[in-house]
């Protein structure tokens, strides 16, 4: 231990001897590192490390799912929770919850607040109890209770400034009066960092009845016994969803057309399983740089030791054994890679920086976060071990290889240890270049795929379309025709605004929250029974001028208008996919449809017009579900948004809204206002921020690449120079010395163009499923990079062939 | 001046500049070169002999002077005139062989007809074996330098000069880093070269080999010569030399 450290102390040494060097060898392992790390510690961070509560791994999301409708994953209903709550032996403990906005119109402009409505169970299930005060308990939650709610820690702040002396105080939102009976822990964030606060989930009688199967508008979370695993929770699942059709006759047959039942996910897999496959992408990319990186250090310390073999040979001659040498060698790389490793953890700072912001987004940012821990320090401190052993090897052979005489024999020239390093520093680029052909054709297929998704529209256009959104569940709105109203006049309102070219309304904006409000419908004329049950397509409420605004197109018939009114006939316009699916062939227009399973009470609503499909959820994915439109005088829900096209800056904008709905209702706020464009982008959000790290590695391969084919191009034509001055001393012209230089790199170059596409072709079945619209084996994208590489490495030979053309061919004298 | 004059130098000087110190290795040399002429070149170390010679051959340029040679002046070409020149006209034949290791003997001597225009492989390959032949070779195309003897590797390098027929052989200490049973046989081999027709310029300090030359210059400091003058020099010098030796 002793000699190992006074190794160090030489190797340090070294440095200060070759500070250019050294200094080159620790920024490029500091990249290949650093990349290693950053994509290591998401890793960890989303997938590796446990989420922030008591016995993580026991917690479970519970969902329905309709496979054979192509609806994997739904909400649950009361009647659901209910049964799964009492009937599941897996569970420990169960909860629902979801989302409300509930109005405060204390402060000056009237705010918007969103609450998590919750089963008492919730705080239980996560096993979190209040910062001061109590959390929600069975009691709060009775039908007729008086409202109670806990606030989050940041609501407490802003509201009261951390005043503790809240608790018992009432709190007036969206009419009702809520007493404050805790505050949950600052670090306490679930679903997301967005809740304000937490009010009980009351369920009515009605709604405990078999009436309210379907209604899946919240979100299960449930905590398994210690030992029950996922699958005998499902197990549970399916048997309880066989009960409850063996008791009702009607529902059965859907049941076994859509194939509903009951399924867990880990919570974790849950959130982020989905990046799996991307981010095991990532590791390999970062992987590639490492050995790129580790390919350009080997080559500098392989030209070193060829320098270094005298020194080394009088060691050996003073009785340095071969282990003793070993041992100095990898001293020095591992002082060189613990360096690295320390400026590529700054490095993986960087990276993190740009991933946060983008990748986390869709989680809240707050049940994870990827910051560099002990076990990423861990992997680092590994990776950075293993670094220095595999640069240590092919020096090693070199200086302490089995001809260690030589180098006390002569300069080196022409001995077999300068062709090992010549045939070793060539094989070294050529496996660089391959791992960057190989590196590059994957990112380049990434960068494509992603530029067909981001390409693709969304059958609407969303630029300078604005979309704010509002929720009327005040009593003075518990009225259909005041929601109409008060959204009229608002539209009205926009309408006049100087640069707002259209408005209108709709709910269940694509893209938002709600995109996926859905529900089945009935054809007139058609008989559901065991074996045909109804349809389930998205459901939309929209004005007249919904269409008009986001431009999506109408194929067939008329839009709604103001004449679509309550009293009149009941409409309905559908999209194409809707029409292509239920009315192929035929004239859709005047057919009727029906929301709900077309009983006797079914509500027939006439088919006016067939409109474009639209993407609601994903740019990426077909579009596999139909789209219904009803117009908002004949339906209402108090939950929408209102969609502004307008070319204007978004503060500008909102405050103008702002200032016409304190004209319609003083009290009424609006909320969320974001472009079309910003919330297809936040779609997008997981997947860009690794495309932009997988460009920035490919960038700093090929940066790695060139330099590596410089420094042994540069290294070949300084070993060949004496050469070069006896064929320039025989009448080789400039030309024909730039050529020589040029096809020796060229050979180099193109045999590892040739491995790197076959690798990239035998890798490439890996990296179809992350792609889309767009094959593994896409020939442009393997052209493009083969040129530019072959461009890159030509640029980086220049520079040492010009070198050589201009060596003086007097040296052919001098030589002696 | 003959009206066969292959080579004709008037003046020529060379000046090296290194660390604001100027050595004047070439100070107005006059050397006139005729076509099938044998010349030995011969002096003191350092006197400028490898200069002239790289001068001659167009691998250096002069700082002053005229040089003709076959009726072209040539002191300020470029380096890809003078290259072209080099291969066309000159033959090098270097004190350390200078073959190419990687390269077969077959190659090596082929070497100078690849950077010719217009030269076909089967035209190539004719060349480089009449070459091998006439220097007693043939039979070892296919070996690498590092498998021959200095003597044979010399005699590779010999025919490599000649492959390319050129107007004039310079030949810098040729024998240098040969013993003496190899060395007279390159000597004999320039011998009989010279009596087929081949003008040669021979660098050599050894004046056994300097008397298979029929015609010696003698150089002394940058300058050509007699010989009287450059004994008396030599003695002169030597007797400096002595003298600040005894005062020290
Ligand atoms: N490239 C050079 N730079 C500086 N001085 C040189 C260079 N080449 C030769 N000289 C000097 O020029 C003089 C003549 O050298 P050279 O022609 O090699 O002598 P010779 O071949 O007769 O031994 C010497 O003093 C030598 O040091
Ligand atoms: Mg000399």
């Amino acid at each position: 231990m002793r000699q190992f450290f006074s190794d160090l102390m030489h190797a340090a040494r070294q440095w200060r001897a070759r500070p250019g060097l050294w200094l080159a060898i620790v920024v490029t392992l500091a990249l290949g590192i650093g990349a290693n790390t950053a994509v290591f510690s998401v890793i960890n961070g989303l997938l590796l490390r446990p989420l922030p509560f008591a016995d993580a791994d026991r917690l479970v999301m519970v969902y329905n799912t309709y496979p054979k409708n192509d609806l994997e994953f739904a909400g649950t209903s009361i009647p659901d929770y209910l049964d799964r709550r009492e009937g599941a032996p897996s569970l420990e403990d169960l909860a629902m919850f979801n989302q409300i906005s509930l109005n405060l119109t204390t402060g000056q402009v009237p705010e918007q607040l969103s609450a998590a409505r919750v089963t008492p169970s919730f705080f239980s299930v996560l096993q979190v109890s209040a910062a001061y005060g109590r959390v929600l308990d069975d009691a709060d939650a009775e039908d007729g209770a008086a409202p109670v709610a806990v606030l989050s820690h940041g609501l407490w702040q802003r509201l009261y400034g951390g005043d503790r002396s809240v608790l018992g105080r009432e709190l007036v939102l969206s009419g009702r009066n809520y007493q404050i009976v805790g505050v949950m822990p600052e670090a306490f964030a679930f679903p997301d960092r967005q809740r304000d606060l937490f009010v009980p989930f009351v369920f009515t009688a009605a709604q405990k009845s078999d009436e309210e199967r379907g209604n899946e508008y919240s979100m299960s979370i449930g905590r398994l016994k210690p030992g029950a695993t996922l699958a005998g929770l499902n197990a549970e699942m399916d048997l309880l969803v066989q009960r409850v059709g063996a008791r009702l006759p009607d529902y059965l047959p859907f049941i076994e057309s859509s194939g509903f039942t009951g399924r867990a996910e880990h919570l974790q897999e849950f959130f982020v399983g989905d990046l799996r496959g991307l981010l095991g992408l990532l590791q390999a990319a970062t992987l590639f740089v490492l050995l790129i990186a580790a390919a350009n250090v080997a080559n500098l310390l392989l030209a070193q030791g060829l320098a270094r073999r005298r020194e080394f040979s009088v060691r050996a001659a003073m009785g340095a054994g071969r282990a003793q040498l070993f041992r100095q060698l990898i001293a020095e790389s591992l002082l060189a890679s613990i360096a690295g490793a320390g400026l590529g953890l700054l490095i993986a700072q960087g990276c993190l920086a740009l991933m946060d912001g983008q990748l986390l987004q869709r989680m809240g940012g707050s049940l994870f976060h990827t910051a560099i821990d002990a076990g990423v320090l861990g992997f680092t401190l590994l990776v950075s071990v293993l670094v220095a052993l595999l640069i240590s090897i092919l020096p090693a052979i070199v200086v302490a290889g089995p001809s260690l005489v030589e180098g006390l024999k002569d300069g080196g020239h022409g001995t077999t240890s300068s062709r090992f390093t010549r045939l070793s520093r060539s094989t070294l680029v050529v496996v660089q270049l391959a791992l960057s052909v190989a590196l590059l054709i994957g990112a380049g297929l990434m960068l494509r795929s992603f530029d067909r998704l981001s390409g693709v529209g969304p059958g609407f256009d969303p630029a300078h379309l604005y979309s704010a959104a509002y929720a009327l569940n005040g009593d003075q709105y518990a009225d259909p025709a005041a929601r109409a109203q008060f959204i009229e006049n608002s539209l009205n309102g926009i309408r006049q605004i100087p640069g707002v070219a259209a408005a209108g309304m709709i709910s269940g904006l694509p893209f938002s929250p709600m995109a996926d409000s859905s529900g089945t419908f009935a054809i007139r004329g058609e008989v559901y029974d065991a074996t045909h049950v109804p349809p389930h397509a998205f459901q939309r409420i929209i004005d007249e001028g919904f269409f008009p605004t986001s431009r999506v197109p109408l194929l067939l018939g008329r839009n709604f208008t103001v004449a679509d009114s309550a009293d009149a006939s009941r409409v309905v316009i559908i999209d194409k996919l809707l029409a292509d699916k239920h009315f192929a062939g035929q004239d859709p227009l005047g057919k009727q449809l029906s929301r709900g399973g077309g009983g006797d009470d079914a509500q027939w609503m006439t088919i006016v017009g067939v409109v474009g499909t639209v993407k609601a959820t994903e740019l990426g994915a077909e579009v596999r579900k139909e789209t219904m439109y009803v117009p908002m005088r004949q339906t209402s829900f108090p939950v929408g948004s209102l969609l502004v096209r307008a070319e204007m800056p978004r503060d500008v904008l909102t405050t103008k809204i702002r200032a016409v709905l304190k004209r319609v209702d003083p009290g009424q706020p609006i909320f969320d206002v974001r472009t079309m464009q910003e919330r297809i982008d936040a779609s997008l959000g997981p997947q860009r921020a690794p495309m932009q790290l997988l460009l920035v590695f490919a960038g700093v391969a090929l940066v790695l690449a060139a330099v590596g084919i410089y420094a042994v191009l540069a290294f070949l034509v300084g070993q060949r120079a004496g050469e070069i001055g006896v064929r320039m001393a025989i009448g080789a012209g400039r030309g024909d010395i730039l050529r020589l230089v040029l096809r020796q790199s060229a050979g180099l170059v193109g045999l590892g163009l040739v491995i790197g596409v076959v690798a990239a072709l035998l890798l490439a079945r890996v990296l179809s499923s992350q792609l889309y619209g767009i094959s593994a084996y896409d020939p442009l994208t393997y052209v493009a990079v083969v040129i530019l590489l072959a461009v890159v490495a030509a640029a980086a030979s220049l520079l040492p062939a010009r070198r050589a053309s201009h060596i003086d061919p007097l040296r052919a004298l001098r030589q002696e | 001046m003959s009206s066969n004059a292959l080579i004709t130098m008037r003046d020529i000087k060379k000046v090296f500049y290194t660390d604001e110190v100027e050595t004047h290795a070439l100070s107005g040399i006059h050397v006139d070169i005729s076509q099938g002429e044998y010349v030995a070149i011969s002096g003191p170390s350092g006197c400028g002999k490898s200069t002239l010679l790289s001068i001659l051959g167009l691998l250096d340029s002069p700082t002053g002077g005229e040089y003709v040679l076959n009726g072209t002046p040539v002191q300020s070409l470029d380096a890809n005139q003078r290259a072209r020149i080099r291969n066309r006209e000159i033959g090098f034949i270097f004190q350390a062989f200078n073959l190419i290791g990687d390269l077969s003997v077959f190659e090596n001597v082929e070497l100078p007809l690849t950077y010719r225009d217009n030269m076909n492989k089967g035209e190539r390959r004719d060349r480089a074996m009449e070459a091998l032949e006439r220097v007693g070779m043939a039979h070892r195309v296919k070996h690498f330098p590092g498998q021959l003897s200095g003597g044979q590797q010399q005699r590779v390098a010999v025919a490599r000069a000649l492959v390319g027929k050129p107007s004039i052989l310079l030949a810098d200490e040729p024998t240098g880093n040969l013993d003496s049973k190899n060395g007279e046989a390159v000597m004999t081999l320039l011998d009989e070269l010279h009596k087929s027709g081949s003008t040669i310029c021979m660098v050599t300090h050894d004046m056994r080999y300097a008397e298979f030359a029929a015609r010696k210059i003698f150089m002394f400091d940058g300058r050509v010569v007699d010989e009287e003058t450059l004994h008396r020099l030599r003695t002169e010098e030597d007797q400096r030399l002595r003298q600040s030796l005894a005062i020290a």
